[in-house]
């Protein structure tokens, strides 16, 4: 059979390009915000440089802009790969792209100008929820599209990973943002007060759990085996893992509420199921680690790997670290601290940007048609400046959130409270300024990135890149639905 | 919460865990080994076909 | 690959979405249908109003600047907090609260109680410098809300969406809205809500009812 089929890489690249934009600008915005904590007078009086008015702008442009466009680039990548097919409905997957940016600088114009529902991580007024959510439908379109033309007889795990995410995330959007609006700026929430706190947490545990977790184990699915160059250390043991991850994760959300006017019961079902939830956590973890046994010697010459092999080890400490601040006990104490800022940081800076860091390097070459990175020493950079950010944020605002917790709990004698809530806030100050400076680290080392991108992209902007062909099987005389035509 | 609502959660959960148990009785069944070992090898054919190496290399191309 | 087989690997694919979904679902159900029922049956206490013009206006301030992100409204059933902060909040007190504000950081102090704490005044020059009271904070200050003047037409139309949500609102309630707000800046508003924090809603049971939480000592 004549091979006319190529890869659809072109919205690959785009997503590749956006994400590596949109990590700087919502990196910017958090050093700033942690800055302004630090050095209050940062905020000139000017209502859209305030704290309280670009904290969402920092939460939205690292995970829906960053995370969400590093997402749906590889999720296009890998659908194709792994199913010997090119995408379907490229037009629209397109789309998706361009709708996705508009949605990204919509939210982070309008956030800041005051124009937020207020509900963490989910700020965006109405108009900008409803773009998102015919964005999103249109890219689980395509995705399920794409697998249903695909030319391998099973579905790939990653595949799985990638499929929950969507289905999943659309579904929470959809149910947490039920507003009646007033005007164009302004909505009201359906849900008041204990509802409406259920609902919101509802998402926001499950936003980590589909987007920041099963996502992004999509992504480590399928770019872990590829650098490591080897099979994943058990298949069968991923699908186990997927099954019991998306039953249970749902289950933990009430962790987010304990001693507050949430009722018990619900809140201890959350706390039993955070504990359960460490198992499949940490067996997606040893998988990925798994796979690059035998090829450990990779981890000298090869920096994404070096990314890889990181995340899942903070993966594993955040999983871990996660379950045990649902113990109510443990939540008595770290609630309303720093120390969730920490964990929060561990498992994003952790987990969710070095995997994808990793899976760009790894996929960036191929799609813009390089063999390699255009600066290895460049990656290596980039590797450590992550590494030091990272540890200092980490270290700081564990160190803050522990001295908070016990400094806020803290009695006399005769029962009445040692410290003052200012008392806390002093002690804690020279951790602002670590924090910040860690997370200065961060944000250099993603400009390291995008100058790497932009001289590995050289040649693609030069010249038409050569596509890659479709590797097709065998023929298939009796194929329901036909494959996708040939792409010219 | 109502007692039975309770049960029905308690339901739930025992046929989650049945049904998990199920899964990894499906998914180790020797029926699927030749399946699932096609499916690993998925992520190393991208670079099958023109045999170069993506990550960098050694000696690869320097600023 | 024969044509049965592959249109049952078609099949395959949507049921995977399915069961996704499905298994996605049964949590969030199980856990949110009963407590839907049952905050539902919470009712507001009849002498928990729904906010008055000024203060409803003051608080689309607090949820527009973002208040949230540092400040809780949420006391918990443990005695360090009630200490500090006050009686622990129960679920009557946000019912007329959309978006719950009850926020998951405190970079500054819970606000659940605010309310009488300290005089307008206090809360006016704290907002316009916060360092000018406290000179360790790291509030940032909002001047601009002294110069900018409430938008008395909006409000109607607030109260009018809020009641279709179901706070009873009466007309007359609407009616006289743009006269209580006539004059005022956005900083009179947010104060009026500041003050009324824990005093106009903070319900008769908040004295000995039943805990909402367990209420674990530490």
């Amino acid at each position: 059979m004549p091979n006319t089929e190529y890869y659809d890489d072109k919205v690959v690249r785009l997503f590749l390009l956006g994400a590596a934009i949109w990590g700087i600008i919502g990196m910017s915005v958090g050093v700033y915000a942690a800055a302004e904590l630090m050095w209050p007078a940062f905020n000139f009086d000017i209502p859209w440089l305030t704290f309280s008015r670009i904290r969402p702008d920092h939460t939205f442009g690292v995970i829906f802009a960053f995370g969400g466009s590093a997402l749906m680039g590889t999720c296009y990548y890998v659908v194709q790969r792994t199913g010997h097919t090119r995408l379907a409905l490229p037009r629209l997957a397109e789309m998706t792209f361009w709708g996705w940016q508009l949605i990204c600088v919509l939210a982070m114009v309008t956030m800041p100008l005051g124009i937020t529902q207020s509900k963490e991580y989910a700020e965006p007024e109405w108009f900008v929820d409803i773009l998102i959510a015919v964005v999103w439908v249109s890219f689980g379109v395509v995705f399920f599209a794409t697998l249903a033309r695909r030319r391998i007889r099973h579905i790939y795990v990653a595949n799985w990973y990638y499929g929950a995410f969507i289905i999943a995330v659309g579904l929470l959007h959809i149910v947490n943002n039920v507003a009646l609006p007033i005007s164009l700026t302004k909505s009201y929430p359906v849900y008041s007060g204990v509802v409406d706190a259920m609902v919101q947490w509802w998402y926001g545990h499950n936003a980590v759990a589909f987007f920041l977790t099963a996502g992004f184990l999509g992504m480590m699915y399928y770019f872990v085996p590829r650098q490591a160059q080897q099979p994943l250390w058990s298949y069968r043991f991923s699908i186990v893992n997927f099954w019991a991850l998306i039953s249970v994760y749902m289950w933990a959300g009430s962790h987010h509420l304990m001693y507050t006017a949430l009722p018990d019961w619900v809140q201890s079902v959350g706390m039993a199921f955070s504990l359960i939830l460490l198992m499949p956590s940490w067996g997606s973890a040893a998988n990925g680690l798994l796979t690059f046994n035998g090829s450990w010697h990779k981890l000298k010459t090869d920096p994404a790997a070096k990314f890889m092999v990181l995340s899942l080890v903070f993966y594993a400490a955040a999983t871990f670290e996660g379950s045990m601040m649902a113990i109510k006990t443990v939540n008595s104490l770290s609630h309303y601290t720093d120390w969730t800022i920490a964990h929060v940081h561990s498992g994003s800076i952790g987990w969710v940007a070095m995997i994808t860091i990793g899976s760009l390097y790894a996929m960036a070459p191929r799609a813009l048609g390089q063999p390699a990175m255009y600066s290895r020493k460049a990656m290596e950079l980039h590797f450590w400046l992550h590494i030091t950010g990272l540890l200092l944020y980490v270290g700081s605002m564990w160190t803050a959130g522990v001295t908070e917790g016990v400094m806020w709990r803290a009695t006399n004698a005769d029962g009445s409270l040692t410290y003052s809530f200012l008392d806390s806030l002093i002690a804690i100050k020279p951790m602002y300024l670590i924090r910040w400076l860690g997370g200065l680290f961060v944000l250099s080392g993603m400009v390291v990135m995008a100058w790497n991108l932009w001289y590995t992209a050289a040649d693609a902007r030069a010249r038409i890149i050569k596509p890659i062909p479709v590797p097709i099987p065998e023929p298939e005389p009796h194929q329901v639905p036909a494959p996708l035509p040939a792409a010219g | 919460m109502s007692e039975i609502w309770g049960h029905l959660t308690g339901v739930i959960i025992v046929t989650m865990m049945v049904a998990f148990v199920c899964i990894w009785a499906w998914a180790w069944s020797g029926y699927h080994k030749k399946a699932f070992s096609r499916m690993a090898e998925l992520p190393m054919e991208d670079e099958a076909d023109n045999g170069q190496d993506t990550h960098a290399i050694e000696g690869g191309k320097q600023p | 690959m024969a044509y049965k087989h592959f249109e049952a690997i078609e099949k395959h694919a949507a049921l995977l979405g399915v069961l996704t979904a499905v298994m996605v679902s049964i949590g969030g159900l199980a856990e949110i249908t009963p407590l839907f029922m049952e905050a539902h049956a919470v009712k507001a206490p009849a002498h928990v109003k729904p906010y008055d013009p000024l203060r409803l206006a003051g608080r689309d301030i607090y949820v527009r600047e973002g208040c949230y992100l540092c400040h809780s409204q949420m006391i918990r059933a443990l005695r360090a907090e009630t200490e500090r902060y006050g009686h622990y909040s129960v679920a009557e007190e946000s019912v007329y609260d959309r978006p719950f504000q009850w926020g998951s950081k405190r970079t500054g102090p819970d606000l659940a109680r605010v309310g009488g704490k300290y005089s307008d005044q206090w809360h006016e020059l704290h907002l316009m410098d916060p360092r000018q009271l406290v000179p360790q904070s790291n509030m940032p200050g909002y001047p601009w809300l002294a110069k900018a003047k409430l938008d008395a037409n909006d409000i109607q139309a607030r109260m009018r969406g809020l009641r279709k949500l179901g706070d009873p609102y009466t007309d007359a309630d609407i009616d006289s809205a743009p006269t209580a707000l006539e004059g005022k800046t956005e900083m009179d508003a947010l104060v009026a809500y500041l003050q009324g924090l824990g005093i106009k809603n903070e319900p008769q049971a908040a004295a000995g009812g039943k805990p909402a939480s367990d209420g674990g000592e530490p």
